[in-house]
Order: C-alpha cells, then sequence, then structure tokens
C-alpha cells in the first residue's frame, strides 16, 4: 500500500466507498472493502501529519547525468514562523 | 553643386543646399528623448536630446502613421532618418522615417506585438491549458535558489500539503542568461525527471527584470512542456507572457505553491468523509443481517439470530413430521389403530426427547452473542472486521454442524428405525404396552413379539426378574 502514490490512494477509496454505497455485495466482500478503505484512510491521513515534504534540489544536467541532493533554505525557519 | 568653388561667392541659399547635398542623405539610427513637440496636420516637429546634445527632428504624416504609437514629450525614442539642411533656415534636421520606443517603453511595444502574435498562434488559449493534478506526489520548482520566491514556495507547499515531494531546479531568473536557462530547465524536468506539475516563480521587478518570462523562447517551452506549469512571477499588477501561456497563473510564488497542492486540512477533511462513507456502508450491510435475524426472533421460542440455525429446526421438524406420518401409515395398515403409534412414540429414545431442550440452549447461547454482536457493533470500526469473522460467522458455522448430526442421529433414533436394526416390541397378548420388566409377564403367559416385518405370538417359558426394578 505504501507504493501507492497519494493521488492512487484517493482514488481507490473513492472506488471503494462508490461500491459499499451502490451494489448488493455480500457480507464478507464488503468487510474486505472496509478494511481497505480503512488501511487507505489511516495512510494517508499519515502522509498528511507528517512533519514535512521532503525537498530536494535537483543538481547536474542531461548531459553529465542528474542528481538530487537535500535542499534546506538558510533562512526560512526565523521568518517562516 | 557638390564641389566646391573657392573663387565663387555663393547665395545663402547655395551654401545650404551645398550642405544638405554634402550629407548625401545620409541614414543613422539615432536614440534620445522628445521634447519641443510641435505637431502640424502634415508634420510634426520635435528635438531629440541626450545629455550632451540636442537634434531638431521632422517627421511626415505617412511616417507617423507607420510607427504605431505616439510621440509624447519625454518618451524615449529610436529613429532612422535621413540627415539633411532645410534650405529656407538652414537648419540641420533629421527627416524621421520610422521610430519606435526605446527603454522601458520599447520593451512594453514589444511586449504587446509579441503578445499579439503569439495570441494569433493560439498559444493562451484556455481551451489548451492542462488541468492541474489533484493530488500531485513530486513537484518541480524552477527559480533562483536565492531570494524570497524560493523560500515562498518551499514553506507554503511543504506546510499545506506534506505528502507532496518538491524538487528545486536552480536557474538565473534575470539577465542575458536567464532565457537559456529557464527553457533547458523546463525541458529537463519533461525528458528527464518528471513531475506532476511545475512551478515557475521569480519575486517582482520591472519590465526589464520580467523580460526573460517575456521572451518568446520561455513562452513557447512552456506550452511544449507535457508537465502542467503554473507561474508565480511577481507580484500584481505586472504580467508576462510566460503568465499568459502558463497552464494556471498565480500572481505570487506563495499563490503558485496554493495552487499546486491541495491543503492539508481540506484532504483531511475529505478523508473523513470517506471514513464516514465506509462506516454507512457496512452498517448498511449489517442492519440487513440484523433484519434477518429479527424476523428470526420473533418466532418464539427461539431467539436465535442466524438463519442457518433457523433452516437446521426446519429440517428437524420436517424429520419429526416424517417420523408420525411413516410411524402412522405403518401402523394403520396393520389394522393396530392410533394408539400404538402414540405409545411408541411417547417411548422414543432420551436423545430425541431432549433435543427441544438443546436446541433451546443452544438458540439462547446465540441470542447472548447476538447481544454482544450488537455491543460489538458499537465499536471503533476499523476493530470490528476480525471479530466479525470470529465470533459471528465460525460461531454461526459450528452451531450449524452440531445441529444438522442432531438432525440426523433424530432420523436414525426414530422407533420404526430401530425395529430394522433388529430390536422388537413385546406385549403381552392382545394389548399394546410394551413390555419392560419381565416381572410384568408369568411363566407361561402369551406374549405378542412384533418385529421390523410381521409378528410372532410366544408363550414365556420362564422368567429371570431383575432386583430392583422400580416398575411393577
Amino acid at each position: 500500500m505504501s507504493e501507492m502514490t497519494f493521488k492512487e490512494m484517493m482514488g481507490r477509496l473513492d472506488e471503494i466507498t462508490a461500491t459499499l454505497e451502490k451494489e448488493d455485495l455480500e457480507l464478507e466482500e464488503g468487510l474486505r472493502l472496509f478494511e481497505e478503505g480503512v488501511g487507505l484512510i489511516r495512510e494517508a491521513r499519515q502522509r498528511l501529519t507528517a512533519a514535512s515534504s521532503k525537498v530536494d534540489k535537483l543538481i547536474g544536467s542531461m548531459e553529465e547525468g542528474l542528481g538530487t541532493e537535500e535542499f534546506e533554505l538558510e533562512t526560512a525557519r526565523e521568518e517562516g514562523e | 553643386m557638390n564641389t566646391m568653388d573657392e573663387e565663387r561667392i555663393y547665395t545663402v541659399g547655395e551654401v545650404n543646399r551645398l550642405a544638405d547635398n554634402l550629407l548625401q542623405g545620409l541614414v543613422v539610427w539615432v536614440e534620445g528623448e522628445v521634447s519641443n513637440l510641435r505637431p502640424y496636420p502634415n508634420y510634426t516637429f520635435f528635438s531629440l536630446s541626450d545629455e550632451d546634445a540636442s537634434l531638431s527632428c521632422i517627421v511626415f504624416r505617412d511616417a507617423i502613421r507607420e510607427m504605431g504609437f505616439e510621440l509624447r514629450e519625454g518618451m524615449s525614442v529610436l529613429a532612422k532618418g535621413r540627415l539633411g539642411v532645410y534650405v529656407r533656415r538652414g537648419q540641420f534636421r533629421l527627416n524621421v522615417l520610422e521610430a519606435q520606443e526605446s527603454g522601458e517603453g520599447r520593451l512594453r511595444r514589444e511586449f504587446l506585438v509579441l503578445m499579439r502574435k503569439l495570441s494569433k498562434e493560439g498559444l493562451f488559449e484556455e481551451g489548451i491549458k492542462k488541468p492541474l493534478p489533484a493530488y500531485p506526489d513530486v513537484v518541480g520548482l524552477i527559480t533562483s535558489l536565492e531570494g524570497a520566491a524560493v523560500r515562498d514556495v518551499v514553506i507554503n507547499l511543504t506546510r499545506r500539503f506534506p505528502a507532496s515531494r518538491l524538487v528545486v531546479r536552480g536557474v538565473r531568473v534575470q539577465g542575458d542568461e536567464a532565457v537559456g536557462d529557464i527553457v533547458a530547465a523546463i525541458e529537463l524536468f519533461n525528458r528527464c525527471f518528471p513531475v506532476d506539475a511545475l512551478i515557475l516563480a521569480r519575486g517582482g521587478g520591472s519590465l526589464e527584470d520580467l523580460q526573460p518570462f517575456n521572451t518568446e523562447e520561455v513562452v513557447r517551452a512552456i506550452r511544449s512542456s507535457a508537465i502542467p506549469v503554473v507561474t508565480g512571477v511577481g507580484h500584481e499588477p505586472d504580467i508576462t507572457l510566460s503568465d499568459l501561456a502558463a497552464d494556471f497563473r498565480a500572481s505570487t510564488p506563495t499563490g503558485a505553491a496554493e495552487a499546486v497542492v491541495p491543503s492539508s486540512p481540506e484532504v483531511l477533511a475529505q478523508l473523513r468523509e470517506s471514513e464516514v462513507c465506509l462506516a454507512a456502508g457496512l452498517r448498511r450491510r449489517l442492519h440487513r443481517l440484523e433484519r434477518d435475524l429479527g424476523s428470526l426472533e420473533k418466532r418464539r421460542p427461539f431467539s436465535d439470530p442466524a438463519m442457518i440455525v433457523s433452516q437446521a429446526m426446519q429440517r428437524m421438524a420436517d424429520a419429526e413430521a416424517r417420523l408420525l406420518t411413516t410411524a402412522r401409515v405403518s401402523l394403520e395398515r396393520k389394522g393396530r389403530g392410533l394408539d400404538a403409534a402414540y405409545l411408541s412414540l411417547a417411548r422414543y429414545p432420551r436423545e430425541y426427547r431432549e433435543l427441544p431442550g438443546r436446541i433451546e440452549a443452544a438458540a439462547r447461547k446465540l441470542g447472548s452473542n447476538a447481544v454482544a454482536w450488537r455491543r460489538w457493533k458499537k465499536r471503533e470500526p476499523d476493530l470490528r472486521d476480525k471479530e466479525l469473522r470470529s465470533a459471528v460467522l465460525a460461531m454461526l458455522g459450528r452451531e450449524e454442524g452440531r445441529v444438522r448430526l442432531a438432525a440426523s442421529r433424530l432420523e436414525a433414533l426414530s422407533p420404526l428405525a430401530v425395529l430394522a436394526r433388529g430390536y422388537a416390541i413385546l406385549t403381552r397378548e392382545g394389548e399394546t404396552k410394551p413390555l419392560t420388566d419381565s416381572a410384568e409377564v408369568g411363566k407361561g403367559a402369551a406374549v405378542d413379539v412384533r418385529l421390523h416385518r410381521g409378528r410372532l405370538y410366544c408363550e414365556v417359558k420362564d422368567v429371570e426378574i431383575q432386583e430392583g426394578g422400580g416398575e411393577a
């Protein structure tokens, strides 16, 4: 589940709620979908309440190859608060 | 007239004409500030000046029409004209053939010209703008690594939606190199580092500062980008051609960050809503099960929550009815009347007699499970799933097996089935009450023996009495 993108998670969640709302499912299948949905919500919440996004700097060039390194704002902290 | 004759005395007009001829209609480009503007119907006089000097100019009506802008005092102008001398006055002047605004004014004019051109090509049409992703996983930022713009985007984006990753590509945003940097960065993301959305940001500045964002190259790079581009350049009311070409235009870098990612509180509220929907969906399913249970509960004395058990009960009732019918038919055929049938049924074995009590006990147990199930239903939804499986469905399965076993045993234990296994019913001659104690008959008494098939009429040879028999 952690390999899903946020967008994929939200899309799957929409699918599950729509299925649970409309279709006449077996109780077992309904429970399975419910369990999956609750898991997705938990994961999405976790990502949303993470301390902060990852910010990288893209370095290098097409010819020499690209890489990323962590990007930090020098003055962000005091001005941001 | 083109060469001077030192012997000759010239008229004034000839001198002026000579000077005019010497210039040979030389065409020059000159830049200066407009002053002393004197418009006439067919031409306009003005002066072009800079810090050092001033030049008289005339521009004719046709040339004015070609210029596409109106001359104003103090305006910076780049003019192309033919140098000459106005013979009647001996005045040296520039006959302006064409002119354009220079400096800030020129930039503004070029901006408008380019805007018109690109607009005609359809590059700014709303219809070709790409939608922004609802939940971008990776956002690319193209801006200078120094300055307020990068900080504004980084802070606002990471706070607003921590689920996104931000990748910054540093570029120059001012000066001659900026255009190449920006175009290369847009291409770089598109070719080698796909992201869900691109932000092109820069702090506010003069028109000249913003010039790179007003170039055809950058506009075309934005439009060629497969990744949607959001601009956050400068502050209102500055607008650049990049803004017009972008898939979404924010007026500031902060605004661009806000446009690209959703706000966490909003998404969290949406998740809460999804959670409610999920719970409601499951609840509907459980309600249906509950309804089924409710209709079973009405069938007293079985406050049994499970359809499965009810089916087993039905099977048992069927077996009982079959038993009675078989016994009755069979006995009637023998012409022995119903008394005998009731008699034999009153004596059916212990296990069959106990069955109703056992069923009731099972039903009570299921009833208490139903109470536990209702209590469980009120608990956290995400804790329920495993318990439902183990506590309800598995239990119902167990009960069904037990009841099915009891039902099959019941059929096996029919009194007639017992006879089929080789047992016999013994009565005194002409009576229907089965003998259970040897003390009930004496030596030489006549007894009837009923077998599975047929009947024997016998005489007792001897009697052995078992001591302690309660029934005499």
